[in-house]
């Protein structure tokens, strides 16, 4: 092969990747564009219709969130709080799941996919309400604990799928292999599982996490307005009459969905998976 | 394992175990709907084994306050005295929407740093996006026999209030014997009466609004000041007034208002559909006659105050309205208005109703709740109220000292009706019951047509 034809290949190849890579950075485009409007009312400081910007820029909406009364502070870490617990929960209860349903056939399977699913299927509000007269009973209602389990009832079946999904798709060969050459199963797991679906894994994880940040209805029914979260400051603030407020919220409401979706664009990325060595030795340097 | 000593020693563990009872047995208490059977299955088959940590973190968590309660004095009947000393040093949680800033900041900036200074009372807002979430969680509360809540204080009126007090989740009676309650005229119904529905005592005045039309004055010498003035003035001047279409609050507000007026009624009762039948002809047949002489002609109307409110500033139109008497002159301060603009209120009176603060049934801190409301309705905090807001005070002027009676009789700015002139026309707002049927009609009889 002359040096040209590599040229060319490598070239083919990542023309390729880039092709696959348009659907994804429409939909994150489409994704981003509604908060363009809300980032620029965030820092408006006069902004009317029917000029296409706004007339004059301020802090006045962030300024505001600093100040004590409205509990800023209190909410981002409540809410940061909450959806890492959610986060770690999700993926305890998941991934054991999600070995199950994805790697091995079972009697009764299609009965505990059923039963994983079942809470997106029934209206969440509906369960709610029954969740919240038993919380009240056992002490969990405005509590953080008792926000943290009832978004658990989302987030689960969510993390559950993508695992399975994750675990459908492999064999298990490697393990076999590694099992052959002296690993414990906790070994192969660890050194062999683990590192092949951490991409999975982190999907997951940002899905729980995502699920519990924007969760509004199910926070103010267990916890009452006595857990504050951010989307409850957000939901306020958006039944009202300020949309500078509004907006300096949402900015910050949406920052990390924002960053779990660039995440998420780079863990689904294409790889370069026929020419690994030829796309790393020639085009590596800057280019992906 | 510390937590699972005091987990058993406060008791918290008598709730599970009455819940595991529940389950077992589900014919005590039959779930109404299906969800809540499910709900039920799922805290369970949730609860088996993670029941018992959270609880223990929970315990460990929740400081043990209950013995303070119950020695807390009964603000229905105590000496106030003692009421004020119990509430020191304590903390008052206040439930209100949280979609005002003018509130919020007047709150976080005024109220919180004067009832700490004053009574070391710490003041907590929840801002919340509508009330009704409040009175559902009361409800559930109520439903769950659970004595020791976590809201002290509501910000609230009309069918929050009504729905609440059926359902007896409002503590009371206590708002009459506040000290400060000697300011307000209990007797007059614009204060005794919320939305129609009897207050007796469960919840405070605090705050008032006013519904006002706002004209251009350079546009319009005389205001037309009753409806079929302003049928001659809509068709002389066409295109130049509308109004939101319902359900937006204001919209409603107008629709209520011209209700009222055009029937002589005043809607205080509960909802009485054959009545309503016989009346409800003439509304509609007024607003379908103003109609071809709205903007763009009624196809179309703004959706909400704030729609309203821009074509008003942009010259479209030459009236606008708001529930807020002193709208108008902050329009003109923040430069969104021409500073020709001028309010009225119509001759036959506008619609008016005031918010309350109300202490739930099972509110944590009674005596401090109590202190709080006293204090929003004191004068010094009335006062500060109308400067920084605009918002109507609940007191009756004449019954104040000079000095403070001055403070509030001032008015703020030509774009604003002076005190006196906003209290003589004055006229209570409708039973709640009433207004999704008007807001139904309007669709029916006058946009579809």
């Amino acid at each position: 092969m002359s040096d040209l034809d590599r040229e060319m290949g490598t070239f083919l190849i990542l023309l390729r990747n880039k092709i696959r890579n348009v659907p994804i950075s429409i939909a994150a485009l489409l994704a981003l564009l509604p908060l363009v409007p809300v980032a620029l009312w965030s820092v408006s400081g006069s902004w009317r219709f029917p000029a296409l910007w706004p007339e004059a820029w301020s802090l006045r909406g962030f300024r505001h969130l600093a100040e004590p009364g409205t509990r800023f502070a209190e909410a981002l870490a409540t809410s940061l709080g909450i959806a890492v617990a959610v986060t770690a929960a999700s993926i305890v209860v998941a991934l054991p799941a999600g070995i199950a349903i994805g790697a091995h056939r079972f009697r009764l399977r299609n009965l505990v996919i059923l039963i994983v699913l079942l809470p997106i299927l029934v209206p969440p509000l509906a369960v709610t309400l029954g969740i919240h007269g038993a919380f009240i009973q056992l002490g969990l209602a405005d509590t953080a604990v008792g926000v943290i389990l009832v978004h658990l009832v989302p987030a689960v079946p969510y993390a559950v799928l993508i695992l399975a999904s994750v675990f459908a798709s492999r064999s298990g060969e490697i393990e076999a292999t590694a099992r052959t050459l002296g690993a414990a199963p906790w070994q192969a797991f660890l050194h062999v599982t683990l590192p092949q679906i951490a991409p999975g894994l982190a999907v997951a994880a940002l899905l729980a996490f995502l699920i519990s940040w924007s969760q509004y209805i199910l926070t103010v029914i267990i916890g009452g307005g006595s857990v504050l979260t951010l989307a409850m400051l957000l939901f306020s603030a958006a039944s009202g009459n300020d949309p500078v407020v509004t907006g300096a919220l949402a900015v910050v409401f949406a920052l990390p969905a924002v960053t779990a979706l660039l995440l998420v664009l780079r863990l689904l990325r294409p790889r370069v998976d026929r020419a690994p060595a030829l796309d790393r030795v020639r085009w590596a340097p800057g280019s992906n | 394992m510390q937590a699972f000593t005091r987990l058993a020693n406060t008791g918290r563990l008598k709730p599970a175990l009455r819940v595991q009872l529940m389950v077992a047995a589900p014919g005590r208490n039959t779930g109404r709907t299906v969800g809540r059977n499910v709900g039920r299955t799922s805290v369970r088959r949730l609860f088996d084994l993670p029941a018992a940590i959270s609880m223990a973190a929970l315990a460990a968590c929740a400081p043990n306050s209950d013995e303070a309660a119950a020695s807390a004095p009964d603000i229905r009947s105590a000496p106030w005295a003692t009421i004020v000393e119990s509430a020191r040093g304590s903390e008052v949680n206040l439930f209100m929407w949280g979609g005002d800033q003018g509130y919020n900041d007047y709150v976080d900036a005024f109220a919180a740093p004067e009832l700490s200074r004053r009574y070391d009372i710490t003041l907590i807002r929840t801002p919340i996006a509508n009330t009704e979430s409040v009175v559902n969680k009361l409800l559930a509360e109520k439903r769950a026999s659970r004595e020791r809540g976590s809201v002290d204080l509501v910000w609230i009126n009309g069918h929050g209030f009504a729905t609440g007090a059926q359902a007896e989740l409002w503590f009371g009676p206590w708002a009459e014997r506040l000290p400060n309650a000697k300011y307000i005229d209990w007797q007059s119904p614009a204060i005794n009466r919320d939305f129609g529905h009897p207050v007796e005592g469960r919840e405070a005045p605090w705050s008032r609004a006013q519904f006002v039309l706002i004209y251009d004055s350079a546009h319009i010498d005389d205001p037309p000041a009753s409806l079929p003035a302003l049928l001659d003035w809509a068709h002389a001047n066409p295109g130049r007034f509308t109004y939101p279409a319902p359900p937006d609050f204001t919209g409603t507000a107008f629709v209520e208002q011209a209700f009222i007026l055009l029937t002589g009624e005043s809607f205080q009762g509960p909802f009485d559909e054959a009545l309503f039948e016989i009346l409800a002809p003439k509304l509609w047949t007024y607003l379908n006659a103003l109609e071809p002489h709205l903007w763009r002609g009624g196809e179309t109307y703004p959706a909400s105050a704030p729609k309203l409110n821009e074509l008003y500033g942009q010259g479209e139109i030459f009236m606008t309205m708001s529930y807020n008497p002193h709208f108008a002159q902050h329009q003109i301060d923040d430069g969104l208005f021409p500073a020709s603009t001028r309010s009225f209120v119509f001759e036959a009176g506008t619609l008016h109703n005031t918010s309350y603060l109300a202490i739930p049934f099972n509110a944590p801190n009674g005596p401090g709740a109590a202190v709080v409301a006293n204090f929003l309705e004191s004068p010094a905090a009335q006062i500060e109220k109308q400067k920084a807001l605009g918002a109507l005070t609940v007191l009756e002027p004449e019954r104040l000292p000079q000095a403070e009676h001055a403070a509030l009789s001032f008015a703020a700015g030509l774009a604003t009706l002076p005190l006196d002139v906003l209290e003589s026309h004055r006229i209570p707002e409708p039973g709640s019951e009433w207004i999704v049927p008007l807001q139904r009609g309007w669709h029916e009889h006058v946009a579809r047509e």
